[in-house]
């Protein structure tokens, strides 16, 4: 079984974003089976076109917007990056968002390689 | 600095001092983790946000993984249920490293301060987002009125 350590987010987050928005990290399960990593995250009114999921080296980058709902509404970013371990084949993570929830599945295998991962819906 | 998304201010418990609040709060933790750091915190229930829209009143609430099946909207002409259940459950075969999303289950009433009508509320859930839209009775609805120069 890994290390907790190895799936540990960043301490800080110094991020800022060029519009104002805040940052949040939301709120997420990792979890692991023998074939994969499970990281489930709650991004409420996150919708398709606004979640990046990338991974680069070992990092993990999740991220989501939020546009506001009303005029008292914040427009924030959820955000969170997770080292992840060596062991994953970076070609086969899928993401899939559905009610809010983003689920990354990340088959273990292989070398990490940078890659751009489309988000399916539904 | 990471921030943690936190449930918001009910407005409403500032703009109305008549509010009666009838919370049936069942807590149901997730299981315990190792993993789960000590900043989050499982909530009793998910944020509401609350506004005062002019001709209506809209209610919103986080309910990421839930569907509109989920999710029960009661409304009377002067009061608001809401109930639902969100299970997180750990799928067979996985082990947990960290389990911050909290589960759920939760009924609250809000007595509301104005009078609505009950036969246009309207509520949907999208992303995650329940919105309920609350159409003010007519004689509550807000008049404007002439100033006149005397």
């Amino acid at each position: 079984m890994t290390d907790d350590k190895q799936m540990a987010k960043r301490e800080t987050d110094d991020t800022e974003t060029l519009d104002g928005r805040r940052v949040l990290a939301p709120a997420t399960d990792v979890l692991e089976s023998a074939d994969e990593y499970l990281i489930v995250a709650d991004m409420p009114g996150a919708s398709e076109d606004g979640v990046t999921v990338r991974l680069d080296r070992d990092e993990l980058l999740v991220e989501g917007r939020r546009e506001p709902l009303h005029e008292q509404a914040e427009a924030f970013v959820y955000r969170r990056v997770f080292r992840v371990p060596d062991a994953i084949d970076g070609g086969k993570i899928t993401a899939n968002l559905e009610h809010g929830v983003l689920t990354l599945h990340l088959p273990k295998a292989g070398e990490a390689r940078p890659r751009q991962i489309t988000v399916t819906v539904g | 600095m990471l921030t943690r998304w936190t449930r918001r201010r009910d407005p409403w418990l500032e703009m109305y001092d008549l509010m009666k609040e009838m919370d049936r709060i069942f807590t149901s933790a997730g299981p315990p983790s190792a993993g789960r750091a000590r900043s989050w915190m499982p909530e009793a229930w998910p944020p509401i946000d609350v506004t005062d829209e002019g001709d209506k009143v809209v209610v919103r609430g986080d309910l990421p993984g839930m569907t509109e099946k989920d999710v029960q909207v009661t409304a009377t002409r002067n009061s608001l249920s809401l109930a639902g259940e969100r299970k997180v459950d750990v799928p067979e075969g996985y082990s947990v490293h960290r389990q911050e999303r909290p589960a759920w289950k939760f009924s609250r009433s809000f007595e509301l301060p104005t009078r609505i009508d009950v036969e246009s509320v309207r509520a949907s859930m999208k992303n995650g987002v329940l919105t309920i839209e609350l159409a003010k009775h007519a004689e509550e609805k807000p008049r404007q009125i002439t100033v006149k120069a005397s």
